[in-house]
């Protein structure tokens, strides 16, 4: 069966099963983070899928992430591990992670977006934007701020399937485009 | 003296015995001896008649070979003068194909040598392009090293990059 559609399946039954226990938010936060991890910790993947470890060894690698939650919400997320290594679908943690985030932010109305600059925004600078993306309710608009030093200015803002690119790098990669180069940057 | 004289008696014998060999001779010796003589001239007659024959032939043979001889001079000539004109017609077309080789290697060159120009000058435009973002990158991050200034530039780009165009 098609491993993504497993992954929304699973992804549905947790949102649902986190709602009825209040802990909808708190978990969302901690897919999230989840989701951070399995792109930083390479391993992470591989480690909870080794039947050879011992169950709450495994459990651990997740919970012991979340030190300060509520009990009520790492329950459920105890016990959604728990279902996952019962039925042997650990690789689908991953895609999980993130199909829950996407199922809460649809559910709540919640516009997710990367924003990317080469130094921190203030708090004032998010504020705009989330007023100009949404501006009858622009607490309902999620921003995450990427580093990346190669813009050398401005910045790229990712929406769904929306991209603006508004950073120097792409201005003078346009201009030597023009000038026919093929490749800079 | 006497013996100088004939006696009748011996002229007599001599006469009758030279008589009868007369008759035989005449009768038997002379027709086969002249008989002889007579074919050995008509062999001789033929062999002469022959020999002119011959001599007629071999004037007639040397007419005809000087003929020939006459006609392969005259062949020789005609081939000659056709293997010259070949050979000059050759001559002519070689040097023709070898000049429109030229021409043609020539107009390559020319093209090559066209080409490699534009590439140069391409690869130079290229590397000025390059170069010149390298220094406008350079100079862009050292006129927005200072936070303000880039915070302001992101603040500005936002406005435009985002506002809703009236």
């Amino acid at each position: 069966m098609n491993e993504g559609l497993i992954a929304s399946r699973y992804a549905g039954a947790l949102l649902q099963y986190a709602i009825e226990h209040h802990a909808d938010t708190d978990l969302y936060h901690m897919m999230k983070q989840v989701a951070d991890c399995y792109l930083n910790v390479p391993d992470l993947g591989r480690t909870f899928g080794n039947w050879t470890l011992d169950t709450e060894k495994r459990k651990a690698l997740f919970l012991d992430l979340f030190p300060g939650y509520n009990p009520q919400s790492l329950d459920v997320l105890s016990n959604f591990l728990d279902l996952l290594i019962r039925q042997r679908r650990e690789n689908a943690m991953h895609s999980v992670s993130l199909q829950y985030a996407d199922k809460y932010r649809d559910r709540h109305g919640i516009l997710y977006g990367v924003f990317t600059t080469t130094l921190p925004p203030d708090d004032g600078l998010l504020e705009k934007i989330r007023n100009l993306l949404n501006p009858g309710n622009p607490e309902k608009v999620e921003l995450e701020w990427k580093e990346d030093p190669d813009l050398i200015g401005g910045f790229t803002l990712t929406l769904g399937m929306n991209e603006w690119d508004a950073s120097l790098r792409t201005r003078l990669r346009e201009v030597g485009k023009s000038y026919g180069l093929k490749e800079f940057y | 003296m006497d013996l100088m004289i004939p006696d009748s008696g011996l002229l007599f014998w001599m006469l009758l015995a030279f008589g009868i060999l007369f008759v035989i001779l005449a009768r038997f010796g002379w027709p086969a001896i002249t008989g002889m003589v007579e074919r050995r001239n008509e062999r001789i007659d033929k062999a002469l008649a022959a020999a002119a024959a011959a001599r007629q032939l071999l004037a007639t043979l040397k007419l005809q070979e000087e003929k020939i001889l006459q006609q392969s001079r005259e062949e020789q000539e005609k081939l000659l003068e056709q293997s010259r004109a070949l050979r000059l017609q050759l001559i002519e077309e070689a040097k023709e194909a070898a000049e429109k080789e030229g021409q043609l290697l020539l107009d390559k060159t020319r093209e090559q040598l066209r080409l490699e120009k534009e590439e140069a000058l391409q690869e130079i435009r290229l590397q000025v392009a390059s170069l010149s973002i390298e220094i406008a990158e350079k100079l862009l991050r050292g006129q927005l090293e200072p936070e303000a200034k880039q915070r302001d530039l992101i603040d500005r780009l936002v406005d435009e990059t985002l506002k809703p165009r009236a």
